[in-house]
């Protein structure tokens, strides 16, 4: 069709837009860039003089070998899907959310929080602790939208730099100093962090002990949660005025949609998500806020969202792609394999995805020049 | 095949002999995927001509001037410029052989000054280590530009920044860069798009004056009336092939138009967006005693400011009926634009606006959010059409479905919260095909669409995608359509009037105003400067644009 313009110009995408080229791909541009990422740090390996064959299969082991290693992959993968989601969902409104970090670290801290102060049932105590761990991420999403929507600061500015203040301010002052046991209620813990909470508010296991899977009830949550974004996002009006206004914000205005509105709501969810994610690591596995507290978990739901492709399937997918990876890794030291390999396999994977969206428009140009 | 043609004789091509031409394209034929964008198209252009070259949007006009001046590789054919082949796909190659283009959207940086812009990429060096070492000439470079512009009868500021020029300033220099480099063969890409009227004829006049003195210039054109006023020959293409090439003399407005549309030309009664308004014009003729009736909005001293917070708007007063069109006037930057943003609950204005007796200024009234204006049933056909009205990443459905996504078919459910695809779908196919957008596939990008496509969708959404509207905005509605997208908008809004909807359009083409409009209202530094019939003149209408009272003049 003659129609189908040469002349039409193409319309100008930022760089953000393009790495989140929403679905633009099926499946397999995911597949083929994990396959590759795969295949490159097997080299990499190679060339350390480690035995890849061997650190792959310790990893396939540590990841899918049985009850306890699923169980470890399920439980990293769904806080992966959850953060993955948080920064899909602050996409489709065009926002770019580096801080699921910050939100992951108070949702943490509300979940540790209100599990320890809430005298609940457990049908109760679990709920109500999951929620103050939403709420509380929720809050520290809406500031970053509220700040771009009324005073125009860049979201990806103001996300990271909340990172940090949410890092020192629970990190290094609430879980150190207000909310820190004393020592000598409970000296027989040695690392510092909060009491723990109570046993009413511990998230289910789904297998008895026996298993040896420490898989919970934040796997169904996590994939509960991500048919509900995908309902949300792809069935409903509120999510197609989300996506309008991530596609073209002044069009989306024009016509009516409350643009500021959608970017609140849109980030306040996304800031749950992440701070839910929180809620699972304290009420699943840590049973308190502990003293030290890094784990990754916010800015590796960018990757997860990245090769996810933004979609709520896509990303959960990842998520749990990721989750399984993290969980082997830990075995790589069995033969003597750095366990930051995993990251480089995670790294590569993203790259691989992102780098075919970024250089679209210049090999498009390449092919029309040179076809 | 040379000249493919419907005119037999006409197409033969009329270079003087003896005179080799300055550029001349040889059976040139290029492909996108399976679709030859161009089949087969020759065209030489003497020195001292105009040609023109007119074609409806995706006619290939673009890729044809895209392998001329060698940003595209032709799949077959060669160019050559005074004589000699041209390495095919080598854009510095025709930049030396003296090929400049002018294209729509001008490649300039705004903050430096015009004679910056125009030597950008090739400064001239001081002389001596420092030119080695790279340092620019800038007293040479500055003088160079100011003569050139001079040489060439171009007012220009060659000191002003780009981005404090008018749109026209801006056109020309592209034009002076083109010249100080060189260019013998000056192509002008859809270049009064832009303009207001008396900036076009100024255009014309340097068209001319260039090739008097010589050079060449290829000037493509929608408007048949433009390309009478400066061509001396005219070379129409369609779907890629060259239909018909004559001398200007030689032809008329109604066999150009012939050549451009084709003989699936559609007589005006079947064109689809009458036959879709049909409903509502029955319930709401367009009657004569419209002018009775109470005026539907009523602006009264409306004061705005502009973007940079200058006022806009100073005291802006009129009436507009239902079942009238009231065309706006003006230079481009008088107050339209904003005054579109107002109506349409935008912008903030000050002073009053009612709507069938309702104020829109006041807190909660209807001109204070876009939602609340739509719900009016005011919609809007904005003058930027890929950032106010497309979502362009969103599918056509997606596109179809913006400020009615409420209402059904679009949304179902309590409250219309949950989306009705199906009904989205069927709704989306209707109005597709309805509007003659091409592709009609409801999956399809609107950032894919041809620029005619993507006004024949928005027109499709804003008049007919949810209930008859009462006030329709329409901002250069057809700036840089081709000639059948331009008769669908055009007999679309006039179906809307007739449906009962008082009609605001604004344009920079007197003709299109004339065309459309049961009055014009001429807007000058944001205030009406005057009321106009539209059978008006040019000079008429001129002089109010430009600020002059008619006491100044008698």
């Amino acid at each position: 069709m003659a129609e189908l313009a040469p002349e039409a110009a193409p319309p100008a995408t930022s760089l953000r837009a393009r790495l989140f080229s929403a679905a633009r791909e099926p499946l397999w541009a995911a597949l083929a860039a994990v396959s590759a990422a795969l295949a490159i740090s097997f080299l990499a390996i190679l060339a350390t003089g480690k035995d890849p064959l061997a650190g792959y299969g310790h990893m396939l082991e540590g990841a899918l070998g049985g009850f306890g290693p699923l169980g470890e992959s399920a439980l990293k993968g769904s806080v992966l899907v959850l953060t993955g989601l948080s920064v899909a969902v602050a996409f489709t409104v065009g926002l770019f959310n580096i801080g699921a970090e910050g939100q992951l670290i108070w949702g943490a801290l509300a979940a540790a929080v209100a599990g320890r102060a809430l005298r609940l049932p457990a049908p109760l105590a679990v709920p109500a602790a999951l929620a103050a761990a939403a709420l509380a991420g929720a809050l520290w999403g809406l500031i970053p939208a509220v700040l771009k929507t009324a005073r125009g600061v860049h979201e990806v500015i103001s996300t990271i730099l909340l990172n940090w203040v949410a890092i020192h301010l629970v990190h290094g002052w609430l879980v150190a100093g207000p909310l820190a046991v004393p020592a000598s209620a409970n000296a027989s813990i040695s690392v510092a962090g909060t009491a723990p909470i109570r046993a009413a508010a511990e998230l289910p296991r789904l297998l008895p002990r026996s298993s040896g899977s420490r898989l919970d009830l934040g796997l169904p949550i996590a994939l509960a949660l991500a048919a509900a974004v995908w309902f949300l996002l792809t069935r409903t009006r509120r999510g197609f005025e989300w996506r309008a206004t991530g596609a073209g914000h002044e069009a989306a205005e024009a016509s009516g949609i409350a643009v500021a509105r959608c970017a609140h709501e849109a980030m306040a969810l996304a800031g749950a998500l992440a701070g839910l994610a929180g809620g699972l690591l304290v009420l699943g596995t840590e049973h308190r806020y502990p003293g030290v507290f890094r784990t990754g978990y916010g800015f590796d739901g960018i990757a997860v969202a990245l090769v996810g492709g933004a979609t709520a399937p896509g990303t959960a997918l990842a998520g749990l792609f990721f989750g399984a990876l993290r969980a082997g890794a830990t075995r790589l030291q069995l033969v003597g394999i750095h366990q930051s390999f995993a990251d480089l396999i995670q790294g590569l994977a993203v790259l691989l995805v992102a780098a075919p969206r970024l250089f679209a428009p210049l090999l498009a140009r390449l092919r029309g020049k040179r076809p | 095949m040379t000249g493919a043609t419907d005119h037999g004789a006409a197409a033969t091509a009329t270079v003087t002999p003896g005179e080799a031409p300055l550029l001349e394209l040889r059976g040139i034929v290029k492909r996108f995927g399976g679709v030859a964008a161009v089949d087969q198209v020759s065209l030489a252009v003497a020195p001292g001509e105009v040609v023109a070259l007119v074609g409806e949007n995706g006619a290939g006009k673009s890729t044809l001037i895209q392998v001329a001046c060698g940003l595209y590789r032709p799949d077959a054919g060669e160019v050559c410029a005074a004589g000699r082949a041209l390495p095919p796909g080598d854009p510095r190659a025709a930049i030396a052989a003296g090929i400049g283009v002018v294209y729509q959207h001008f490649m300039l940086v705004g903050p430096l000054p015009v004679w910056e812009n125009v030597v950008l990429g090739r400064e001239p060096r001081l002389p001596g280590a420092l030119g080695a070492l790279g340092l620019v000439d800038r007293a040479r470079a500055r003088r160079e530009v100011g003569e050139a512009a001079e040489q060439f009868g171009l007012q220009l500021d060659v000191d002003a920044p780009v981005e404090s020029i008018g749109v026209g300033a801006q056109q020309r220099v592209e034009i002076v860069k083109q010249l100080w480099r060189g260019a013998r063969v000056l192509i002008l890409d859809e270049p009064t798009a832009v303009l207001s009227p008396v900036e076009a004829d100024e255009l014309t006049r340097t068209a001319r004056a260039l090739a008097s003195e010589g050079r060449s210039v290829i000037f493509i054109s929608h408007k048949l009336r433009e390309v009478f006023a400066v061509a001396d020959r005219i070379a129409v293409l369609r779907r890629g092939k060259l239909v018909l090439t004559t001398r200007a003399r030689d032809t008329d407005a109604a066999a150009l138009a012939e050549a451009v549309m084709g003989s699936a030309a559609a007589p005006a009664g079947t064109d689809p967006a009458t036959k879709l308004a049909a409903p509502h014009s029955a319930s709401a003729p367009r009657s004569a005693d419209s002018s009775a009736a109470a005026p539907r909005l009523v602006a009264r001293d409306l004061r705005c400011a502009s973007d940079r917070g200058r006022p806009a708007l100073r005291g802006l007063s009129f009436a507009l009926r239902a079942g009238e069109v009231l065309g706006l006037a003006g230079v481009d930057g008088n107050g339209q634009g904003e005054l579109a943003e107002v109506l349409t609950g935008l912008r903030r204005a000050q002073g009053g606006l009612s709507l069938d007796g309702a104020e829109g200024l006041v807190p909660g009234g209807w001109a204070r959010s876009a939602g609340a204006a739509r719900a009016h049933g005011v919609v809007h056909l904005p003058e930027d059409r890929l950032r106010r009205a497309l979502c362009t990443p969103l599918s056509l459905e997606e596109n179809l479905a913006l400020g009615h996504d409420a209402q059904p078919p679009w949304a179902r459910g309590p409250g219309g919260m949950l989306l009705d695809r199906a009904g989205r779908r069927a709704r989306s196919l209707e109005l597709l095909r309805g509007f003659d957008v091409r592709p009609p596939d409801p999956l399809a990008r609107a950032g894919t669409l041809s620029g005619g496509n993507q006004q024949k969708l928005v027109v499709a959404r804003e008049l007919h995608g949810g209930s008859p509207p009462r006030l329709v905005i329409a901002v250069q509605p057809t700036r840089g359509l081709d000639l059948g997208a331009t008769r669908l908008v055009h007999d679309a809004l006039r179906a809307a009037r007739d449906g009962g909807a008082a009609v605001l359009v604004a344009s920079l083409d007197l003709d299109e105003l004339r065309a459309l409009s049961s009055r014009i209202l001429v807007l000058y530094d944001g205030r009406a400067m005057g009321e106009l019939p539209p059978t008006a003149g040019d000079d008429e209408l001129g002089r109010l644009m430009l600020g002059q009272t008619e006491r100044a003049h008698g």
